[in-house]
């Protein structure tokens, strides 16, 4: 595939998805927007929608200043009128994540060169402060993701939120080096979605993905991965989520190269990364340690981990997952993964500054899901784990006073499972897993209603003991042959738990011959050697070269190459974090 | 609706969703900042530092202003920059901007650089609960000093030069949360999380202040004429820091509590959640005011403003 065949493509795919979100009705909105202008809709009816009332956030900043800057031509004055009282008139608020700061900066970046006549701006300062408050964040933060990594990363809720605004800069920009950096962040970004694209998901662990991790097809990084990666049949219903339009309808192409690597599941292989550690604000005596994911892209299937690096109560990211088996299929029928419930009066508190005796009601009442028993999702300070390509042990230690002393382990519905020698055994047609749950366990069934239906449905396996665990083990078909083989040879295959209640260890044999040991808070073994998490690169995959600390990426395919030098200054200290994520 | 040139800067004020101003802490009239939680305030002759979740923000008093644009809404003027946010607590600084501040990231310093302000963290090699700061104060006795109340309890820090990383220095009020700090009545005052107020003579050394409150939770500290009230888990208490403290009012997380400074049987105090609630009568009976849902910080009105008496 050539490159003018991809753009084309890729052209194609963007107007797709325009066309069906202005038929479809959703474009009244300044996100997407977009697809009206680009459709022969009537731009008038922006002025309605402009003059809605707009809470001056993060959401509406940027997307405001982008269909000002993406259609200078067609926008009403009365439209831009009221998009401009944002950043005049209005009290705006930044929020308090990592994507929230980047949409409030890049949109009031924009806004500050569209307006730099103006001579106060919302804050009561002149423009051109604002601009260089905003670029001074914005290349700081480009600095960080691209030595150390990215810190709100691998989200599949969020990557389109960062994605968006760096697309933004790069398109409209008039600061050359913002431009130039933002363009190459934006191309970042697509690196990290690429290495783990899976059939239309986003395999792996992610800082953030909430109370949908059970799902394979999730948020609007599905119109990224569509727009950019082809690969499924176009669903209006999933791939015209109005915060990616303004990448349908931009000018924006990232190289074919990036496409091809997304797709090309033919060989096996490992996609280790690094990501900065979490920002924690108090409660516990250790800064948190780096990130580190593994995940292991198989042709039928991908199992992702992470060294989360939060390992002291009461650190518990609300959002994050992981580890998680991830295979082709429908919603909450192709995902295995467990989790410890965490739950704390000050596992909020811990990130965030309000009191701790309030906090826990306050982000509850909101998302309840973050509280409820049978939660799938969240760090639990008490989790490790190690992986060695499709095998990994996932081991917890409960204290006896915590207030859920199990672990919750999710397997699909619409699978016959099979039980031997312990192990819960499946045949997903192209490759077979198998779940040793360690602990004493009960068969539960789970399910919440949502708003399109099952949110959530399955089975739960409610392993109700402090030193709970399992292991896990995903092979293809053509690996072991039929399944009663797998069964077999997974009964038999070595498996050593009499290490575990006393000593913290847990071995265990692959179907491919290795050996993995694990010691809780101990060393973590593949065939007796050390696995040394210290030496995992920025990105690490087939065809990538990105070591740490240099800002330097190459990305091979094929005979095509993609170089992203961002010229990182190793001497000068990074922007200081003050953004959760 | 938003107050344009009207008396709101000397009268009482109240930190919640936005900044609030009254006359006669009955009638609220919202001075502006929705959406912006506020946290402290600090009042000036002519303007008012605000510390809010998403920055610091002075805001002037409109009459000040030319004639022309006395009945514009106060204008609200960005002092922070892209390092300083969340911010729980600030304290009156010489120079420029005024103020120093606290917030989750620790202790920072302000100064203009380029005709903006740039602000830099002054908590080098502290653990994070000694980071995470939630108020601070002139030190009393010693210029150059702060008192800054931290996850860890109350830390001392020295700023040598005003430009560059000074000494931190523990005190032996340690090992819990500090939530408040208030100097009044000659002393140091300080509301701790599950250990009770103490009070210090000097910043250093610390004692138990009052008794009944030994394992409480208490969150914010103001002073009457002649004693000290605080807002606890389970309400108000006040006293004089040497008997039992009494307990007043009904049992909500108060967050913020003042007294009229020309009649002191006018208090006020502010619930995370509950909303404002005021006594006429020195805490004997108390009754909801305004329309708040969460109230984070009260400014009793400057003496000689502000209606006192009963209606």
């Amino acid at each position: 595939m050539t490159e003018a065949t991809y753009r084309q493509q890729v052209d194609a795919r963007g107007q797709q998805i325009l066309q069906a979100c202005y038929e479809r009705g959703s474009h009244l909105s300044l996100w997407s927007f977009h697809a009206a202008l680009a459709c022969g809709g009537d731009a008038d009816d922006l002025v309605a929608v402009a003059e809605r009332y707009h809470e001056p956030g993060p959401f509406s900043i940027i997307p405001g200043i982008v269909l000002l800057n993406r259609w200078p031509e067609q926008i009403p004055s009365a439209a831009e009128h009221h998009i401009k009282q944002m950043f005049t008139h209005s009290m705006q608020q930044r929020g308090n994540t990592e994507n929230h700061w980047l949409m409030f900066y890049v949109g009031n970046l924009l806004a500050a060169e569209r307006w730099a006549d103006e001579p106060i701006f919302w804050n009561g300062l002149p423009p051109a402060v604002m601009h260089a408050e905003a670029s001074r964040w914005i290349l700081g933060m480009i600095a960080r993701m691209s030595t150390i990594g990215h810190y709100e990363y691998d989200s599949t809720g969020y990557h389109t939120e960062h994605f968006v605004p760096y697309l933004a800069l790069a398109e409209y920009a008039h600061d050359p080096l913002v431009r130039a950096q933002a363009a190459k962040a934006a191309q970042l970004l697509l690196v990290d979605m690429a290495l783990e694209y899976f059939h239309g998901a986003y395999a792996g662990g992610h800082s953030r993905e909430g109370n949908v991790n059970t799902w394979t097809e999730i948020g609007p990084g599905q119109v990224l991965n569509y727009l950019y990666f082809g690969d499924e049949e176009f669903e209006p219903d999933r791939h015209c989520h109005g915060f990616a339009i303004p990448a349908a309808a931009a000018a924006f192409r990232p190289p074919a190269l990036l496409a091809r690597m997304a797709l090309d599941r033919d060989t096996p292989h490992v996609v280790r990364k690094t990501k900065p550690p979490r920002a924690v604000y108090r409660h516990v005596q250790h800064t948190p340690g780096v990130v580190r994911k593994y995940t292991w892209m198989s042709r039928s299937f991908a199992l992702g981990s992470t060294q989360t690096g939060l390992t002291e109560a009461p650190a518990g990211p609300i959002d994050l997952t992981s580890w998680d088996l991830t295979w082709q299929g429908a919603r909450n029928r192709a995902k295995i993964c467990c989790n410890h419930p965490y739950r704390s009066a000050r596992r909020f508190s811990a990130f965030l500054p309000e009191l701790p005796q309030r906090v826990g009601r306050a982000v509850g009442s909101v998302k309840p899901h973050l509280q409820v028993p049978d939660r799938l999702f969240g760090a639990s300070p008490y989790e490790r784990m190690m992986q060695h390509e499709g095998t990994i042990i996932v081991l917890y230690q409960i204290p006896a006073a915590d207030e859920t002393p199990y672990v919750n382990c999710f397997l699909p519905k619409g699978h016959t499972w099979c039980e031997r020698d312990g192990w819960i055994l499946c045949d997903f047609g192209d490759f077979y897993a198998g779940v040793r749950p360690i602990g004493s366990y009960r068969w539960e069934d789970i399910y919440e209603a949502g708003p399109y239906g099952n949110w959530l449905e399955g089975w739960l396996l409610r392993i109700s003991d402090l030193k709970a665990g399992l292991v896990l083990e995903a092979v293809e078909k053509e690996q072991v042959g039929g399944f009663d083989e797998f069964c077999q040879m997974r009964g038999s295959a070595h498996l050593d738990l009499s290490q575990w209640r006393e000593g913290g260890s847990v071995c265990v044999d692959s179907l491919n011959g290795s050996n993995l040991q694990m010691t809780y808070d101990g060393r973590h073994c593949v065939d007796g050697q050390d696995i040394d998490y210290d030496d995992y690169p920025l990105f690490g995959g087939p065809g990538v070269d990105a070591p740490l600390g240099n800002g330097k990426f190459r990305v091979t395919h094929g005979g095509d190459e993609l170089t992203l030098d961002f010229g990182a200054d190793q001497a000068k200290e990074f922007t200081p974090m003050r953004v959760i994520g | 609706m938003t107050t344009t040139g009207s008396k709101w800067l000397h009268g009482w004020l109240v930190g919640a969703d936005g900044l609030h101003s009254s006359e006669d802490a009955s009638d609220w009239q919202l001075v502006g900042g929705t959406g912006h939680p506020v946290h402290d305030l600090i009042r000036r002759p002519e303007d008012l530092f605000c510390a809010t979740m998403f920055g610091l923000w002075q805001v002037r008093d409109s009459r000040q202003a030319d004639s022309p644009q006395a009945d514009e809404p106060s204008p609200w003027l960005q002092l922070h920059d892209e390092t300083l946010t969340e911010i729980l607590g600030i304290a009156p600084d010489e120079g420029d901007p005024g103020v120093v501040a606290v917030s989750p990231y620790g202790l920072a310093f302000g100064a203009q650089v380029d005709g903006v302000h740039r602000w830099q963290s002054r908590c080098d090699g502290l653990t994070l609960n000694e980071r995470f700061s939630s108020a601070v104060l002139p030190h009393p006795l010693a210029p150059g000093h702060w008192i800054v109340a931290t996850e860890d309890g109350v830390r001392i820090y020295s700023d040598s030069d005003g430009q560059t990383q000074g000494q931190w220095e523990g005190t032996d009020l340690t090992g819990l949360p500090c939530r408040a700090l208030l100097y009044a009545h000659d002393r140091l005052w300080a509301a701790t999380d599950g250990g009770g107020i103490w009070r210090s003579d000097d910043g250093s050394s610390w004692r138990r202040a009052g008794t009944g409150t030994d394992e409480e939770s208490v969150f914010a500290l103001g002073a009457t004429a002649d004693g000290i009230l605080a807002g606890t888990l389970r309400g108000i208490c006040f006293g004089d820091g040497e008997s039992r403290w009494q307990r007043s009012g009904p049992s909500l997380l108060v967050s913020a509590v003042a007294a009229h400074c020309d009649d002191d049987r006018i208090w006020l105090a502010g619930a995370t959640p509950g909303g404002l609630w005021r006594s006429e009568d020195a805490g004997a009976t108390w009754g909801q005011t305004g329309n708040f849902d969460s109230v984070r910080v009260i400014l009793p009105p400057i003496s000689g403003h502000g209606k006192v008496g009963h209606d």
